[in-house]
């Protein structure tokens, strides 16, 4: 009877130790899941800007990126540098618009006494830094404001239908 | 009876507890192997995004270019991501001449893609009809030498082709200002350090 007591409760025992090993054993490996799942969506978001840029090596338009990290934006053609620009934002641009990925330059808008614009959908609006009027549907926007200078060579340089990526 | 039961219940744990380790080390399989999937697409993903900067980097190369904003009237001399001067310019006014007998000339700097095709010290401005017109003054005939204009163009010009330079000028005072006749203006300094930049075939964005 004693056998048949003693035997299980050594199995108990070492089945114990085993858990213990085995919870630091699990939380590694969930550790490294949860590293690798990072660097993949992070290759992914690689993957989508090379690819983004591949689109234009032959491509005859020019693109901005945006940099929201550091605050500037680039205006490439053919993945070169055109202009090189410091940006700041306005204080409802919200996370959602800053998602990284390509946007569409809408609409350009150009208003009495040069006053320009440059409407990424729903997304932004591209504007000087000069104070500026809004029309009532463009209010609600976040902006990204630029120097006056900046602004005008942007506006100038992009056409309706260019794409910008959204790079941090 | 209670030995019994004890002995029953404490047997009963024993293979609860082998019935979930079996199903821990299943677990712990499982997720091994999902790991060992994501390496090998985490591996694949850094090989291709690799070989895809270096086909961007092959492809833009690490030749300088020139670059000109004609609204700003900046240039730039640039290589890769950093810029290797700066300089204040001056281009085409937009301004329209025309001719009684109907000849049209727009001052614009033309936009687009070109190469430096020449390089040239103390250029020689082979003064065209639209200047004479311009000024109002007496055409002369193509091979005049009363066309040949020295000093007019700094002591450097680069040629981006149909006459269109980027020269120095006498007169810094309107750098910044699109004044000019479509050539892109510099102070001598400027384009002196541009000039001992910039090889024959260099490319040249104007926007």
């Amino acid at each position: 009877m004693k056998a048949v007591i003693a035997v299980p409760l050594v199995l108990c025992l070492i089945g114990a130790g085993g858990y213990a090993q085995e919870d630091v054993e699990r939380r590694n490996l969930l550790e490294q899941r949860e590293r690798l799942a990072v660097r993949l969506e992070e290759l992914r978001r690689e993957r989508e800007f090379l690819l983004f840029q591949k689109e234009f090596y032959a491509s005859d338009s020019k693109y901005l990126l945006f940099d929201f990290s550091s605050g500037r934006c680039q205006l490439k053609y053919r993945n070169r540098i055109l202009k090189d620009a410091p940006f700041r934002v306005s204080p409802n641009m919200p996370a959602k618009a800053r998602s990284i990925g390509v946007v569409i330059l809408t609409r350009k808008r150009e208003m009495a006494g040069k006053k320009t614009a440059l409407v990424f959908g729903e997304s932004f609006i591209v504007q000087s830094e000069r104070k500026e009027k809004s029309l009532p549907a463009e209010r609600r926007l976040p902006r990204v404001l630029l120097s006056q200078r900046d602004m005008k060579s942007m506006f100038y340089a992009l056409e309706e239908g260019a794409k910008a990526y959204i790079v941090q | 009876m209670k030995r019994t039961t004890l002995a029953i219940k404490i047997v009963l744990s024993a293979l609860c507890a082998l019935a979930l380790a079996c199903h821990g080390d299943r677990e712990r399989e499982a997720m091994s192997r999902e790991i060992a999937d994501l390496r090998t697409v985490a591996a694949r993903l850094e090989y291709e995004n690799g070989n895809m900067w270096q086909d961007i980097r092959v492809r833009i190369g690490d030749e300088p270019y020139i670059v000109v904003d004609t609204i700003g009237n900046k240039l730039s001399l640039r290589k890769g991501e950093r810029a290797l001067m700066e300089a204040i310019v001056s281009t085409g006014s937009g301004k329209l001449v025309e001719e009684k007998g109907g000849r049209k000339w727009i001052f614009t700097t033309p936009k687009g893609t070109f190469t430096v095709l020449g390089k040239e010290r103390d250029p020689v401005w082979y003064k065209p009809d639209w200047a004479y017109v311009e000024d109002k003054l007496p055409i002369p005939p193509p091979n005049s030498q009363a066309r040949m204009v020295r000093g007019i163009l700094g002591k450097y010009a680069l040629s981006i082709g149909g006459s269109y330079k980027i020269h120095g000028t006498p007169y810094k005072r309107f750098l910044g200002q699109s004044v000019s006749h479509g050539c892109i203006r510099l102070k001598d300094e400027d384009m002196e350090t541009l000039y001992n930049q910039v090889a024959l075939g260099t490319k040249v964005y104007i926007y």
